[in-house]
């Protein structure tokens, strides 16, 4: 039998909202202070500032923008 | 499992219009990593390119209005980004298919770019709706509407940029990153201080582009843009980030926002939904907890969530500037 996901998610809580839908993620990273140095507690995976903006630089740094 | 040294080594490929970056806290297996990833990239292109005719993603559109059996892989993004869908009550929508054709994007990228041609665009084609689709994870049975074309886009790249870095660490044990076309997931120790990321317009820019830098111990960071993946029509520049209610090009009041979150689709699913959701994104990100950087039109920029501020930021409270 097909699942209707609307009558799934429905079924689950009416008002879900994203950390709802996806415990294992957002309660996970909370959970694990955030996997970061820095930011706010209980904000997910927040990043930090590096220790000296010149670290890392080249290689070993990525760039995260559009694609 | 060895401690990590500072810097990881890097290693990368061309792919899908951009390029795929991979960092080991290992050196010595960096090059194994390389090719952990790029299997990883070939599986998710096999199974959800929209431009080969080959995919397990034309099987389905072609069959759309029909119940089909797919495989694991395809139901993984199925569930992936049906979720994203009702995550984002429909600011990201699988069913975007046939309306990002209508707007342009009917072949390849890179294609599009080089191709000099203004699209006709004859009507916008709204999607049909993710509640439209009818799947069975247990049986991996999908049916989708008459004339319903999907379009996984980000959701597969962020996907295969989680499972890669995943399998790398598993199979290689030392702390990995991958970087598809700018969406970043990590897996395993991160290096001393943290893995280093530039956020930027666009992915490809050089290391010398001016971008504030961050890092994070785990997860994942994802950026969108409606800056990079652009093409020229006759009803205007168009981007690759719909509005799944109108079939149009979303008219965000940002360029450009970057999320971080546990994993990679999580991030990128906010960070699309953000440009899809305007004015409205800034309080829908902090509903959700999610460290985020917008960066309007203007260039002016908002962190929130936990997102390390700038000295040129604006506060939560900046005022639109249309």
């Amino acid at each position: 039998m097909d699942i209707r996901l609307r009558e799934n998610i429905a079924a689950r809580d009416e008002s879900a909202g994203f950390a709802h839908l996806i415990p294992t993620s957002l309660a996970h990273s909370s959970q694990n202070g955030g996997g970061t140095s820095g930011g706010r507690s209980g904000t997910g995976n927040a990043p930090s500032v590096p220790p000296g903006q010149s670290h890392g630089s080249g290689p070993s740094r990525v760039i995260s923008g559009g694609s | 499992m060895n401690a990590a040294p500072a810097a990881p080594a890097r290693a990368g490929f061309p792919l899908w219009g951009g390029v795929a970056v991979v960092l080991s806290t290992d050196p010595d297996s960096v090059s194994a990593a390389r090719d952990l990833v790029w299997a990883e990239t070939c599986a998710m292109d096999v199974a959800c390119s929209r431009f080969r005719d080959d995919s397990e993603l034309a099987r389905v559109n072609a069959a759309a209005g029909t119940a089909v059996t797919v495989g694991p892989l395809f139901a993984e993004v199925v569930s992936a980004a049906l979720r994203a869908a009702a995550a984002t009550d429909g600011d990201v929508d699988p069913t975007c298919g046939a309306g990002l054709e209508a707007a342009g994007y009917d072949r390849d990228i890179e294609v599009l770019r080089h191709e000099g041609v203004r699209f006709t665009v004859r009507e916008r084609v709204p999607a049909p709706g993710w509640q439209s689709v009818s799947w069975n994870p247990a049986t991996m049975t999908l049916r989708t509407e008459p004339g319903c074309r999907l379009d996984f886009g980000a959701v597969a790249k962020a996907l295969a940029a989680d499972r890669a870095a995943h399998a790398a660490a598993r199979e290689l044990g030392c702390g990995v990153l991958v970087g598809l076309g700018g969406d970043i997931a990590t897996a395993g120790p991160a290096p001393v201080g943290g893995w280093q990321i530039k956020i930027a317009d666009d992915h490809r820019a050089e290391d010398t582009v001016p971008g504030p830098v961050v890092s994070v111990l785990s997860g994942a960071l994802a950026t969108s843009s409606t800056t990079t993946r652009r093409w020229d029509t006759t009803a205007g520049p168009a981007h690759h980030i719909l509005d799944p209610r109108t079939g149009a090009p979303a008219d965000a009041p940002w360029r450009t926002v970057s999320v971080t979150a546990a994993t990679c689709v999580d991030a990128n699913t906010a960070s699309t939904a953000a440009l899809v959701r305007g004015e409205a994104a800034p309080a829908w990100l902090e509903h959700q907890r999610l460290p985020a950087r917008l960066v309007r039109d203007d260039g002016r920029v908002l962190t929130l969530g936990g997102w390390p501020s700038e000295p040129d930021a604006d506060g939560p409270e900046c005022p639109s500037p249309r």
